[in-house]
């Protein structure tokens, strides 16, 4: 970097003073590859705070929704804190009467708590013939009604009495 | 999150212990450390088998027959009186079979499957003319002492038998 450069530089960046800056102005005009300097850099400054403008409106843009998630983020896990707390200060209140439930205060004994309410029909084979099973109304008893086809001996005995 | 699952933590935690204290208390302790009383080591169930004849004349339903609901309900209504033929006790050890012969000639064969922890027995019966699968080839059944099952629909005489199985013990 010369000493023309760093001057434009400083005229550029309000670093001279008035004096100086009236100085560089006439040299300016003297010199016009010095000016022609001096505009590209003023072009380059001039895209480098546009791009920054962008940049800036662009930042603000990501950074608003993510702020936004955080402070949601933090009311959600400040509601669910409050929904455990709720849940933990429930099952606290529940303890007395879990104290009363039956099932714990006298258990019963275990042959007695697994025993079924009624038999258990747990396999029918009734090779052709149709098999039901079923309980009727009012009772727990499993009956397994299956149809006779076989000639009733009786019956025949009375047809044909001979 | 964390803060969430350490007050459920917490919460949950607490109906669980007292639950267990309530399971520890000495007055339940020795009946829940004993065996159920009717879960001996046995060996052997006994069944009473009881033998209707179910017909539609118009009796009076045979009072040994005792309480039996079912016999005035569904396909059992169809016929007016049942009249108790026979009651038997088969008295069964583990793995082995008894027979009855039934009034139709045929055959009942109860075997002792198993008895289960639980104090139930796993019987398994069959009714036959013999050397024959003619009607129930198989039917298995868990029940336990005081608990009864039904097989019916044999043709018999103008009517029909019914037979009820309870566990005596």
């Amino acid at each position: 970097m010369n000493a023309d450069t760093k001057r434009l530089h400083c005229y550029l960046d309000g670093e001279m003073s008035r004096d100086e800056a009236e100085a560089f102005r006439a040299r300016l005009v003297e010199n016009p590859a010095l000016c022609e300097q001096l505009q590209e850099m003023q072009r380059v400054g001039a895209l480098v705070r546009g791009w920054a403008a962008v940049a800036g409106a662009r930042g603000a843009e990501l950074v608003e929704p993510t702020l936004n998630r955080v402070q949601n983020a933090e009311r959600k896990r400040a509601r669910q804190t409050t929904l455990g707390y709720a849940v933990a200060t429930v099952l606290l209140l529940a303890l007395p009467w879990s104290r009363q439930a039956p099932e714990l205060a006298a258990p019963a004994a275990p042959a007695q708590a697994a025993k079924p309410s009624a038999a258990a029909i747990e396999r029918v084979e009734a090779g052709d013939k149709q098999a039901q099973v079923f309980v009727l109304g009012g009772s727990t008893t499993p009956v397994v009604w299956l149809a006779d086809d076989a000639p009733d001996d009786d019956a025949q005995e009375q047809q044909d009495p001979g | 999150m964390r803060q969430l699952l350490l007050a459920l933590a917490i919460g949950a935690s607490c109906p669980l212990a007292v639950s267990g204290t309530a399971r520890a208390k000495p007055a339940h302790a020795a009946s829940a450390a004993k065996p159920p009383a009717d879960t001996p080591d046995k060996l052997e169930t006994v069944v009473e088998v009881s033998v209707l004849h179910g017909t539609h004349e118009q009796r009076e339903v045979d009072s040994r027959i005792g309480n039996m609901p079912e016999l005035s309900q569904g396909p059992f209504a169809k016929y007016a009186s049942y009249q108790l033929l026979s009651r038997s006790q088969l008295r069964l050890s583990r793995g082995g079979k008894r027979q009855l012969k039934l009034p139709n000639g045929r055959l009942l064969e109860a075997r002792l499957e198993d008895i289960l922890p639980d104090g139930s027995s796993r019987l398994v019966a069959s009714i036959n003319r013999p050397d024959a699968n003619d009607f129930l080839p198989l039917l298995e059944v868990k029940a336990r002492p005081g608990q009864s099952f039904i097989v019916a629909g044999q043709s018999y005489k103008r009517g029909i038998l019914v037979l009820v199985f309870k566990v005596v013990r």
